[in-house]
């Protein structure tokens, strides 16, 4: 069965919108902050992952097939196949997306969509360049040894990647509160940019934020507290090749000054941040550090 | 239906090229410029813990030098669009730091893969603050 590719199809929407947002920015800055040399990096990034993405194909293809041939269902293209996707996919979605974030190697080809300081439907495009040859499409891996068939996991990969431009946005605030505690709006995923430190590490959601309620990364917007996006450590580069490769750049930096095996593997699979001298800090270390601190005040205050 | 990608991908391109003409002509280049409430107010955010000794903006307001009351690294702080960025000049990298073009503007020379080098012209009156500062000094007048 061929079915449509919905990211082909979607690229006129993402324009249009892209376009209405950067001119609503126009007269209302405080819902859109478009500025042309990011804007321009994230565009170049989006296109260098598709250009990318049709040679990876081929060999994520292959091994799918591969994998395939051992399924434990066949499951086929029954109605309830496409719903039944929709979830599986979805799940597998947020386990490469936390794994993504919790280990450099897979972090340093997923920092990029974070690297910008703005938050717009042109960050949404902002896409990893290395991803697919350091194999963050396993967890899908999984979709074909239970029995979906490859253009099924496909098609679903393009829905949930259209599904998920339109959540990168300042326009829009808080959706109606029935959708706001299934899926994933743009409320929650402002949280997943932020580097406050009670927002890091949370809302990794692709399509239904249900994942993150039901394995404990959920954490809402509070306005009280504005998102302030980017990574914790802000690059200074407008360059697609610095923002592709600058986290890769930086493990191989460790790695050359690495005291031992142990330091080694733990720059590479360890937590983004991690350092053998304690000179850098983890998202656990940042958000234990900024507790202590408020809890400090707190008592301050009460003296 | 599928789209042969010799037609897609140059598409894509052309249309990733009217985007940006579009941006461009929307929203433009945005530069911060700094100011002592606007770098206080970031500095807050960034480093919470430390107390800020004094600051040295340049005169075109794209970069500051920051000294910490606790010692050890001295902060940049530089324009990135309308956004700041932070970065921490520990003593192995001050000590590259060089005056240039008759010991008007700092060169600050390149810290990893993401931070281009840069140019800090200050003003005539701050010059002795930053040569007080890059060696650590803390009560050289400002």
């Amino acid at each position: 069965m061929q079915l449509p590719d919905p990211v082909t199809f979607a690229i006129p929407a993402f324009v249009l919108l892209i376009l209405i947002e950067a001119m609503i920015g126009r007269y209302a800055p405080k819902k859109s902050n478009y500025e042309m040399r990011d804007s321009a990096a994230s565009l170049m990034m989006g296109l260098g992952n598709f250009a990318i993405g049709l040679v990876n194909f081929g060999i994520v293809g292959a091994v799918s097939l591969w994998v395939y041939q051992y399924r434990l269902f066949d499951i086929g293209y029954h109605w309830w196949a496409f719903v039944l996707i929709l979830f599986a996919e979805d799940f597998c979605y947020y386990w490469f997306h936390r794994l993504s974030h919790e280990h450099r190697l897979w972090w340093a080809a997923h920092i990029n969509h974070h690297s910008s300081q703005y938050y717009n439907l042109s960050t949404a495009l902002r896409q990893t360049w290395t991803g697919g040859l350091i194999g963050t499409w396993i967890p899908w891996l999984l979709l074909s040894l239970i029995g979906f068939p490859l253009a099924l996991i496909i098609f679903q990969k393009g829905i949930s990647l259209v599904y998920q431009f339109w959540i990168h946005t300042e326009t829009i605030d808080r959706m109606w509160k029935p959708v706001e505690a299934v899926m994933n709006t743009p409320s929650h995923h402002r949280v997943h940019h932020a580097i406050n430190p009670r927002y890091l590490d949370a809302n990794y959601a692709g399509i239904f934020i249900i994942w993150d309620r039901m394995f404990g990364s959920f954490v809402p917007e509070d306005k009280t507290e504005p998102c302030r996006y980017g990574i914790v450590k802000q690059i200074a580069s407008f360059n697609p090749l610095v923002i592709a490769f600058h986290e890769w750049a930086g493990i191989v930096s460790d790695l050359k000054r690495a005291k031992s095996l142990k330091a080694a593997f733990f720059h590479l699979f360890g937590p983004p941040g991690w350092s053998e001298d304690g000179s850098r800090l983890t998202s656990k270390m940042i958000k234990e550090r900024e507790q202590a601190r408020l809890s400090q005040r707190a008592a301050n205050a009460a003296d | 239906m599928a789209i042969d990608p010799l037609v897609l991908l140059p598409a894509a391109g052309i249309a990733v090229l009217i985007v940006i003409l579009y941006i461009r002509l929307v929203a433009g280049r945005r530069d911060a410029r700094l100011t002592p409430e606007g770098l206080t107010v970031f500095l807050r955010d960034q480093e919470p813990e430390r107390e800020v000794t004094r600051f040295v903006i340049s005169e075109d307001k794209r970069y500051a030098l920051i000294h910490w009351r606790d010692g050890g690294d001295i902060g940049l702080v530089r324009g990135f669009g309308d956004k700041l960025v932070y970065q921490s000049l520990a003593a192995e990298e001050l000590s590259k730091c060089a005056w240039h073009t008759e010991g008007r503007a700092l060169k600050i020379p390149r810290q990893g893969f993401a931070f281009p080098p840069i140019m800090f012209v200050p003003a005539d009156m701050d010059r002795r603050a930053i040569e007080a500062l890059m060696k650590g000094e803390t009560d050289a007048a400002a």
